[in-house]
């Protein structure tokens, strides 16, 4: 009975994060197609953001994070994140990365892309690219996180995707290494993919896409290149920080 | 690529999940199918043929991909829209066609069975009967399944006495003539017999002789014992209460819409009010939250509570009449008190979806009716749309919010239903709503309550009828004041389908621009709200663009009303009285009916006119002025034009009187003067003469203004009821050009329309304004004989129905709303 019940008078559609039904939109945002219990355990980044990396500031007089001013301006990234990462975001990111819950790319795409209107408005961006897999991780997690949220990004805003960079070798789990060797095992990792016309790169405005922005350096490392190859404007965009 | 790919189609299904709710699809379906089947007339077994095949090939389909389940379910009630009213549109079809003759009066004894409560409404009295057999002298006919709307006269306080033992489920016998039901007559005018083919009734049986009812067998009906309640209540609502208060609290708590005055009646209607007096889900949604409340004060638990009321809910359907408005929230009502006892989830919308596919099925011509439509439309909007938008306001008070964003959502849904029904709409309609409706939500529990509480204390019973006497009179006032503006009560023309389409889609849009998270939502919005005003902009001014002109003969029975509405946008009324000639005869009370209320106003309205240029008022007999009244209450006149005499009786003195009170200009019409009223268009005044004037002050007929119209190159003559010394007159003071249309003066009688005055002026065209069956016997045989003689093409409003001739600057062609001439 009460499967029938279910059948002629469905549930509203669940929760983007877990089963919990939620009355909304299509057209209403990512945080209102979630339940309550899933909002309280982001924490979204709003308010005043270091210029530079995105980072949350408590001050709002200075513009640029102490991390970022110690580094180069010159590798400077601007990225915009969407929210901390920990609590849900933390688990909903290992259950896409990790154990291979592919459609969570559609909210946390549609989430990130939500944030790039609000952050990136003004900017004429033109192309949307994202950090790349080597080959051997690709093959072993099937498929890059980094890829489908671009797409999911790509669809939303409107923008062409395009796989720009390749990865030259091969690294393994950042998160084993103090700051330091991060910074330096990923030093030239990335070229510009010998496929792209560096006439039609020149002219290009681009977003890099990430999952997860840590310290920036692949970030950084992946606009090295592309800077070499003089293209307009760089900027990014991870869901979580 | 591949991830690409697969990737697209998650997201894209993600996306559609809003419209996961398979009743509404099926209802959605069904719409369409009804609609269709509508259009194109075919059988059933014409949909059941072509649409079987198509339905399975999307089954196989499903079974096959485990796609297209939606599609599925659309069709399904798509198919089943179709087959179903198809099914019963080759049902409704009359047995007594086949039997009867249109234009005989032969009385008939008539035996069946009564269907409906009779309704009085002054000595009239009106219900359905399903006749068993029909007889007339020793011919008999046994019918096996019609219905008939009987309308009987009542005499005597024997025969009101007899009326109440007559109640649904009686077998009585009666002699009555049996006629069809009339059509529109009038452009805009309501088609009654297209009204009562969707009730399944195409046969009236009219009867004067009320004693000679017998009644057969007493009533065996299951519910006649609720009708007898219902009576009982409306009595002790008479009895509490006085009018119009009493009537009105009748249709508002026993569905009872004849027993609320008339003019009450239309004043809710002029601002938007309507929905307080049918009984609907504001109704129902008061009563079982106070009962529930109480039940829950008794102890009862929430889900026994829910339980009681269930059982209730379908007498309170039945003991108000079982209107489709009422059917509606019912079901609605009870899905979710079944919900609550089970412990179910309540998804509103797949329940008023559900509550549609019922209603639909048991009767599909339900589609096609207002109150129907209205109703599922704007619960429908307010379902979906009143949560979002009260969280977008940011007032402090979520009362406020609350009613706020529901009358905002009632009036977007309901304005372009309402203009394209009724063609009017008020602009305070929206302030009367958002006033008047929390009083009404105070006088509907309460006066319940009274009548309830009346059977253990009568004293206390009728204190409160005394509070509800005055939050009504305070209410009443309030309407009063807010009728009293008629600048705000606005006409709209009928809009077309296309426009109905394009507001439906920019008030989804606006809708979405408004509460959706949308990227350049500003951009979105200000392109919603700009194409909003358009629209509204459109429906308002295009009635003014420049058109073809236009000369409209109204069928206003026995009387004349003629309006012209000019090219330029100028608007000319000549005339407007006249009477129905059947409602003369055998009634003790003769009442006048106000055609101006009746034809008149709703032709204006529905033309999108919102005022009057010129108001030729040819002279004073009641049937040329007796709507003039309603006429000048209703729309701003900026100049009358008169003949010189002296108001003559009361309607004429009272019009006089009221056109002072307004500052209306009043003109003596002064023979020979021409004024051009636009480019194209002249008017010359004929007659009278005021130094010679020919009538008396009763007696002014050969008085009448008369004046001849020049459109183009056509010439049209005015002639009200001018007779033969004044045809007399205007021929030998002037030399008139061929008449193209003659308004044969005084509605054909042989005292006017001379053959020296056919004979001069050579008209093309004759318009005969006159009522059926008049006891005046007009039009004159020797006059129809004389116009056949000139070979002048005669239209008449008796035959034609209302006549439109609408002239271009190189022709002119002649309309009328029933069957053309030869």
């Amino acid at each position: 009975m009460r499967r029938w019940w279910l059948t002629l008078f469905p549930l509203p559609k669940p929760c983007c994060f877990c089963t919990t039904p939620v009355r909304s939109f299509a057209f209403s945002s990512v945080w209102k197609q979630m339940c309550l219990s899933c909002q309280e355990q982001f924490f979204p980044i709003n308010g005043p953001v270091c210029q530079v990396c995105g980072r949350p500031m408590t001050e709002e007089d200075l513009s640029v994070c102490i991390d970022c001013r110690q580094l180069d301006s010159s590798t400077w990234v601007t990225n915009r994140s969407v929210v901390l990462y920990k609590g849900q975001a933390k688990k909903v990111i290992q259950w896409f990365k990790y154990q291979g819950l592919e459609r969570l790319a559609i909210p946390l795409g549609l989430w990130m892309a939500e944030s790039c209107y609000h952050y990136y408005r003004r900017v004429p961006l033109s192309l949307i690219t994202f950090v790349p897999l080597h080959p051997n991780r690709l093959h072993e997690r099937g498929f890059n996180q980094a890829e489908l949220l671009a797409q999911v990004i790509s669809q939303r805003l409107g923008l062409p995707v395009k796989e720009i960079l390749v990865r030259e070798r091969e690294t393994f789990s950042q998160s084993h290494r103090s700051r330091k060797e991060r910074l330096q095992a990923l030093q030239h990792v990335f070229k510009v993919s010998n496929r792209i016309d560096p006439g039609w790169l020149r002219q290009q405005h681009i977003l890099i896409v990430d999952d997860v922005y840590t310290t920036g350096s692949t970030l950084r490392e992946c606009a090295r290149p592309l800077r070499q190859a003089n293209v307009r404007q760089i900027f990014s965009v991870t869901f979580a920080r | 690529m591949e991830v690409d790919e697969v990737n697209r189609e998650d997201h894209l299904s993600k996306r559609c999940e809003g419209m996961q709710r398979p009743l509404v699809l099926f209802s959605l379906g069904m719409i369409l199918g009804i609609w269709l089947a509508n259009g194109l007339d075919q059988s059933s077994l014409f949909y059941l043929g072509l649409g079987t095949p198509i339905f399975l090939f999307i089954l196989l389909f499903y079974f096959r991909k485990g796609r297209g389940y939606f599609l599925l379910i659309g069709c399904l009630g798509f198919l089943l829209g179709a087959v179903r009213y198809a099914y019963a549109d080759e049902g409704n079809q009359s047995t007594l066609d086949t039997i009867l003759n249109t234009q005989d009066s032969v009385l008939y004894v008539v035996q069946g069975e009564v269907k409906t409560v009779p309704i009085l409404k002054g000595s009239r009295s009106t219900f359905d009967l399903k006749v068993k057999q029909i007889q007339v002298g020793s011919k008999r006919w046994a019918i096996p399944e019609e219905t008939i709307r009987v309308s009987l006269y009542l005499n005597t306080h024997e025969d009101e006495k007899k009326l109440r033992t007559v109640e649904r489920g009686t077998h009585i016998m009666v002699p009555l003539t049996l006629e069809k039901p009339v059509s529109a007559r009038n452009p805009g005018g309501f088609d009654y017999r297209a009204f009562l083919h969707k009730e399944s009734i195409h046969w009236l049986g009219k009867g004067v002789r009320f004693h000679e009812l017998k009644i057969e067998s007493s009533s065996n009906h299951p519910l006649k014992w609720l009708d007898r309640l219902r009576t009982k209540l409306a009595v002790r609502l008479e009895h509490h209460y006085e009018e119009p208060y009493a009537g009105l609290l009748r249709g508002m708590l026993l569905g009872e819409r004849q027993a609320i005055d008339p003019e009450l009646e239309e004043d809710y209607s002029l601002l938007g009010l309507t929905h307080i007096l049918s009984i609907s889900g504001l109704h129902v949604g008061i009563i079982v939250g106070c009962f529930y409340s109480l039940f829950i004060r008794l102890g009862l638990t929430r889900e026994k509570a829910a339980g009681c009321i269930l059982l209730f809910l379908p007498m309170y359907v039945c003991l108000t009449g079982a209107e489709a408005p009422v059917i509606r929230s019912a079901i609605m009502t009870g899905m979710v008190l079944v919900a609550m006892i089970f412990r179910y989830y309540q998804d509103i919308l797949s329940f008023l979806a559900f509550s549609f596919v019922i209603q639909c099925a048991w009767n599909p011509y339900y589609l096609f009716d207002v109150g129907f439509q209205l109703t599922y439309l704007i619960t429908a909007a307010l379902v979906m749309g009143v949560r979002p938008i009260a969280e977008k306001m940011s007032l402090s008070s979520e009362w406020i919010k609350q009613s706020l964003a529901v009358t905002l959502i009632a009036h977007m849904v309901s304005f372009p239903m309402i203009i394209y029904y009724f063609s009017s709409f008020s602009l305070l309609s929206f302030l009367a709503n958002l006033l008047l409706v929390p009083f009404f939500g105070l006088i509907i529990p309460l006066a319940m309550g009274g009548i309830v509480v009346e059977w253990m204390s009568s004293t206390i019973g009728s204190m409160i009828a005394q509070v509800v006497s005055m939050i009504l009179a305070i209410t009443t006032k309030g309407i009063e004041w807010l009728v009293s503006m008629s600048w705000a009560h606005l006409s709209w023309a009928r809009p077309s389908v296309l426009w109905l389409i394009l507001y439906g889609t920019i008030t989804i849009y606006l809708w979405i621009a408004w509460i959706g998270d949308v990227f350049y939502q500003r951009v979105h919005r200000w392109i919603a709200s700009t194409g909003f005003i358009i629209l509204i902009g459109y429906a308002y001014f295009s009635p003014l663009w420049p058109k073809e002109t236009r000369l409209t003969f109204l069928d206003v029975g026995q009387g004349d009303a003629i309006v012209i509405e000019t090219a330029g946008g100028k608007v000319i009324v000549v005339d407007g009285g006249g009477q129905i000639g059947l409602e003369e005869r055998g009634r003790k009370k003769q009442r006048r009916l106000d055609m101006g209320k009746r034809v008149l106003v709703p032709y204006l309205t529905y033309r999108g006119i919102r005022q009057i240029d010129e108001l030729v008022l040819t002279h004073g007999d009641l049937d040329h002025i007796g709507g003039i009244q309603t006429l000048v209450e209703r729309f701003p006149v900026k100049r009358v034009i008169r003949n010189p005499h002296l108001p003559h009786g009361e309607t004429e003195q009272k019009l006089m009187d009221e056109l002072m009170k307004r500052g209306v200009p009043v003109y003596a019409a002064s023979a020979g003067k021409i004024e051009e009223l636009e480019n194209g268009m002249r008017w010359q005044f004929l007659h009278p003469d005021p130094h010679r004037l020919l009538g008396e002050s009763n007696q002014t007929n050969n008085d009448s203004v008369v004046f001849l119209l020049s459109i183009y190159q056509f010439q049209v003559l005015m002639t009200g009821d001018m007779e033969a010394p004044a045809e007399q007159m205007i021929l030998t003071k002037w030399k008139l050009p061929p008449i193209d249309i003659l308004k044969v003066a005084h509605h054909g009688s042989d005292t006017s329309t001379t053959t020296a005055w056919l004979k001069e002026l050579q008209p093309r065209e004759a318009v005969i304004s006159v009522g059926m069956k008049n006891r005046y016997g007009h039009p004159s045989p020797h006059v129809l004989e004389r116009l056949n003689e000139h070979r002048i093409r005669v239209w008449r409003t008796d035959q034609h129905g209302a006549i439109t001739i609408i002239f271009k600057p190189e022709q002119y062609q002649v309309e009328s709303m029933l069957g053309s001439n030869k």
